[in-house]
């Protein structure tokens, strides 16, 4: 893989040189280099900073463009950040419209952290082994396990995680005649790296591990447009497929040098990562325009999908008889699925002043797989749980949805719109197999004079459950018979409705304004609001579960042309999200505690400012510019119990504030050189990701392992002097 | 009963469409002389510099392929036939001289039929039952044929870069990019046009896959399965979970761990559990919260992965 990278950019390293070799440039040519030398700092090795970018030190090649014409032939190659972690080239050669090839090369890096440390050893992929003298210890002695493992970790080395997606694609454009279209597609996506995941071997004793991975996916497509008078066609088909590499992730157990029925289990636990799937689809789309400026199109979509991999067994634990792969129902899933969509819309002009679309859109989702008993499971490959039956089940889904749009123009300044929609969602198997939705809704847009819009809508969702299948909450539970699932019962609260399918009343309302003030100035706004409120089939609030969720969202920007020589802009946003929730605690088996009720209401509160500007005197050498942005989000946690005397989580609070000045002083007549300052400040207090230890908590037997990937405040100072040159 | 409303209420918007349709008046004759074509030679004297320019713009150059183009692609193709402009020879006055004129000058049905005249197959194939269409967005409110602000661009796009594009109207947006939790647009690594085709497609919000679950998939094709042990809203909506624009949470998750889990998840003991700042030294509130041990809430394909612990 690492190999495969090098080449890519040793390959792109050829185009680029080989570019600049290439003739002169003649009129309408535009060819340029940006590149140039940084230096930076950051107060803390924070991830955050260089989250899905690299900030390079020393030379860099911020951007670069070649565009070279003969005839009818174009050869252009760009690309930004040449030869870094998230660098992107692309290269298009075009023989008129006639004939058009396109090929692509970026890079997409995910840091998490730089501060991980992780004890284990990686043995093969995907297999993290400790030493057996450690294991063999913590076995021995368990009431020390804390501190032994704490002094081990002390040495861990540090575990980069963050993993890189290369995406190379290509497509091939050929256009034969006025009629026809061809199109060849693809694009190959290749993940690399380590990500933060977690594996756990009892009910307390989460293990955060680093997730090696190795994937890659492809995705092939061919569409073939034809076009003709009124009459167009769109025929299109392809493959898409993953394949993970490393798709079994064995982690060994801190706890244990030998396995035992029972207790701390296994000596080596084992997770299934994603399996390899493949899709072959196939789509056709036509559109045909009727009289009086009415058009009708029509698509229907087909995909059949596949997943085979093979099963691992029910654990790694040798102890327990189910660690031999036989003692499983089936090889593998054997899954296949099928996807059928079709959308038909009607788009017309009753009238000068009316127009509809009509349109209908239906999703079916069916799988198709061995149905196998699975007699039971080691979910911490602890002990065995036998299920008198135990079953997976095939997900199914089906969805369509029937509307009106309407757009009446009252007068060349004025409309009014309706639109009315009717969604029905089936599912299976969940608590509630069916819903459907009304959603009706009102806009408005006025052009006033002075070119000031004013635009307004609301609309109002009603969704209403149509059963609820209280069975779906039943379950087989332990019995009388330890380690024996053969009684049903309540697995879940029987008031609780979830709020993916649970009665709801959704009101949606926006209104925005823009308008120039005089030549130079120009100021929008706009103002939305969201309120999702889940009510139960009997008109009630929703007895348990997610009750209320409110959005506002307020944003607002303005541009001033001071002059020729000056730019300001700024924009200005604030968001506020409220959410409600409530719930019940519960002991085994139900045994609802008096005063067992609980809510959470939790608030987001985001503020947003960017401020600019452009000084740019015409003729004069020298240019400046400056951004300033800042975005802060505090939430809160209020949290209520029956006994009132719940504690509130901390407030979790981010800001991240950025300043960039350029000033470009432009050398030559094609030849400017920017020195650039740029500074970053972040700060975070969240409970959840600040302090992360490597072990958790330092006291007791049952601490959890993390890997210490604590998220920290940071700021960054950033200069750099850069040469940008027309060719 | 919910079956049967939903019939009558598909039966009358397609009654009322149809109706509409057949009401359609047939559009008022015009009149008077009509404008012929004087080919783009014809506009070099008066608008050189453009000219000049346009010749060597990728329309410009498309005109030695107009065997292969539904369309002459010269000056008149988007401006309208010339003749009677030509004729006026520069005198405002006359009627004839207003005959042609710039896109933004003419009503957006209109200006946009003229870009379709070349621009209508392919990612443009559903412009006309798209939302930015409906709404009067025009072709030219983000495409500018002769000043595009996108270097090197052959999209000839009004602003620096695509995203800059769609945040002048979707403000909301811009902000939700700045949030702490975020895919790579703010960074470059993707764009609102990875995800969405602003000419119109047959999927919910314009959207460039038939169901927002298989837009996911096109970088998330891990997630696709079918699993063994799936969880049912995972397969029916990622958007469950998930808000794409970004989140003041981490993996953009729509509320914050455990308390986004227990929105659903109130069984008996610990998943019904009031957790509070008294929690904050136990793994179930801490760090990866549900997910310390519950990792593969994607699904699992573990035999014994019912509780995505495996």
């Amino acid at each position: 893989m690492a190999t495969q990278s090098h080449a890519v950019k040793a390959a792109l390293a050829c185009i680029m040189l080989a570019s600049a070799f290439i003739p002169a440039v003649r009129a309408g040519e535009a060819s340029e280099a940006t590149f140039g030398s940084q230096w930076w700092t950051q107060s803390k090795n924070e991830a955050k900073y260089q989250e899905f970018r690299e900030v390079p030190r020393g030379g860099f090649l911020e951007s670069f463009m070649v565009e070279r014409w003969s005839g009818r032939n174009l050869l252009q190659i760009q690309g930004v950040n040449g030869l870094a972690a998230d660098q992107s080239t692309k290269a298009t050669y075009a023989n008129g419209v006639r004939f058009r090839v396109d090929l692509g090369y970026q890079e997409m890096p995910h840091l998490f952290s730089q501060v991980a440390r992780w004890g284990w050893l990686q043995a093969s992929p995907g297999v993290f082994l400790l030493p057996d003298s450690l294991q063999g210890r913590n076995q021995l002695i368990p009431g020390t396990y804390t501190q032994r493992m704490q002094d081990f970790l002390k040495t861990a080395e540090n575990v980069p995680l963050d993993f890189t997606t290369n995406v190379s694609s290509a497509r091939v454009r050929y256009r034969p005649n006025k009629a026809w279209q061809l199109e060849a597609k693809s694009s190959m996506r290749q993940r690399d790296g380590l990500k933060p995941y977690a594996i756990s071997f009892g009910f307390s004793t989460a293990l955060e591990n680093p997730e090696p991975i190795d994937q890659t996916m492809l995705d092939v497509d061919l569409v073939a447009d034809y076009h003709r008078d009124k009459f167009m066609l769109q025929l299109g088909g392809g493959l898409s497929s993953f394949k993970n590499d490393i798709s079994v992730l064995r982690v060994d157990n801190p706890r244990r040098l030998t396995s035992i029925d029972g207790g701390d289990g296994t000596n080596q636990g084992a997770l299934d990562l994603y399996p390899d799937n493949q899709v072959m689809r196939g789509n056709l789309a036509m559109s045909y325009e009727l009289p009086r400026q009415s058009t009708l199109s029509a698509t229907l979509g087909l995909a059949s999908g596949k997943q085979d991999d093979d099963f691992l067994p029910f654990t790694t634990n040798t102890a327990l008889p189910q660690s031999n792969p036989d003692s499983l129902p089936g090889k593998s899933l054997d899954a296949r699925t099928t996807q059928v969509v079709g959308d038909v819309r009607l788009r017309t002009h009753a009238m000068d002043k009316l127009e509809s679309t009509l349109r209908f859109h239906y999703a079916d989702y069916q799988t198709d797989a061995n149905e196998l008993d699975f007699i039971g499971q080691a979910p911490y490959e602890s002990s065995w749980q036998r299920f008198i039956e135990h079953k997976n089940h095939l997900f199914n889904s089906t969805q369509w949805q029937a509307g009106l749009d309407l757009d009446y123009d009252i007068t060349s300044r004025a409309s009014l719109g309706g639109l009315a929609e009717y969604r029905i969602r089936e599912r299976s198997p969940r608590e509630v197999e069916k819903d459907a939705e009304t959603v009706l809704g009102l806009n408005a847009r006025l052009r006033a004079p002075h070119d000031i819009l004013l635009t307004a809508a609301y609309t109002r969702g009603d969704r209403k459950l149509d059963e609820f299948l209280l069975e779906d909450y039943i379950s087989l539970k332990q019995g009388a018979t330890s380690g024996l699932f053969d009684t049903e019962g309540l697995i879940e609260q029987p008031g609780l409705r979830r709020y993916d399918v649970a009665d709801r009343v959704q009101d949606l309302a926006t209104v925005g304004a823009s308008m120039p003030v005089g030549d130079r100035l120009e100021l929008s706004a706009n103002y939305s609001f969201t309120r999702n409120d889940y009510k139960s089939e009997t008109g009630a609030d929703t007895t348990l579960g997610l009750d209320l969720e409110e959005l506002n969202n307020v944003a607002a920007s303005a541009t001033l042309h001071v002059n020729d020589q000056l730019d300001l802009s700024g924009s200005f946003g604030y968001g506020r999200t409220l959410s409600n929730q409530k719930s019940r605690a519960s002991g085994a088996n139900y045994s609802f505690l008096p005063d067992s009720g609980w809510t959470a209401d939790l608030e987001d509160k985001e503020t947003y400012v960017a401020t600019g500007f452009d000084w740019a005197p015409p003729k004069k050498k020298l240019s400046l510019s400056g951004e300033y942005e800042v975005s802060r989000t505090m939430s809160s946690y209020d949290l209520d119990n029956g006994l009132h005397n719940a504690a509130d989580l901390p407030n979790v609070f981010y800001r991240r504030q950025d300043v960039t000045m350029e000033a470009t002083w432009r050398w030559l007549a094609r030849t400017s050189i920017i020195g650039r300052y740029q500074y970053e400040q972040f700060d975070m207090i969240d409970w959840s990701a600040n302090n992360v230890p490597l072990i958790f908590p330092v006291t007791g037997s049952s601490s959890a392992v993390f890997l210490g990937d604590t998220a920290r405040s940071y700021t960054a100072h950033r200069v750099a002097l850069v040469l940008r040159h027309r060719f | 009963m919910m079956l049967r409303r939903g019939v009558v209420i598909s039966l009358l918007l397609v009654g009322s469409s149809l109706l509409s349709l057949a009401a359609t008046q047939a559009p008022a004759n015009g009149s008077g002389t009509e404008a012929k074509k004087a080919g783009s030679e014809a506009c070099k004297d008066c608008h050189e510099d453009r000219w000049k320019e346009f010749q060597t713009s990728p329309h410009g150059r498309a005109q030695q392929d107009a065997a292969v183009l539904p369309t002459d692609p010269g000056c008149e193709s988007c401006h309208g036939n010339g003749s009677l402009h030509v004729a006026a020879a520069g005198d405002t006055t006359d009627a004839g001289f207003h005959t042609m004129k710039p896109l933004s000058q003419i009503p957006v049905a209109e200006a946009d039929a003229r870009c379709q005249s070349c621009h209508a197959s392919g990612d443009q194939f559903y412009w006309k039952h798209s939302a930015h269409s409906r709404k009067g967005v025009s072709c030219i409110t983000c495409h500018s044929v002769h000043s595009p602000k996108n270097p090197g661009g052959t999209k000839l796009l009004s602003a620096k870069s695509p995203n800059d594009l769609c945040v002048t109207c979707h403000k909301d947006k811009k902000h939700a990019l700045a949030r702490s939790g975020h895919m790579p647009l703010r960074e470059g690594g993707m764009s609102c046009a990875d995800c969405h085709n602003p000419h119109g497609s047959p999927g919910p919000k314009m959207i460039k896959a038939a169901t927002a679950n298989d837009l996911c998939y096109k970088c998330h094709a891990d997630k696709r399965g079918p699993m063994l042990w799936e969880h049912a809203p995972v397969r029916e909506n990622c958007m469950t979970c998930h808000q794409p624009h970004g989140s003041n949470n981490d993996k953009v998750l729509a509320s914050k761990k455990p308390y986004l889990c227990q929105r659903c998840h109130i069984g008996t003991r610990h998943p019904s559990t009031s957790y509070d700042n008294r929690d904050l030294v136990g793994n179930r509130t801490f760090n990866r919260s549900c997910t310390n041990c519950h990792s593969q809430v994607h699904g699992s394909n573990h035999p014994s992965g019912k509780y995505f612990l495996r």
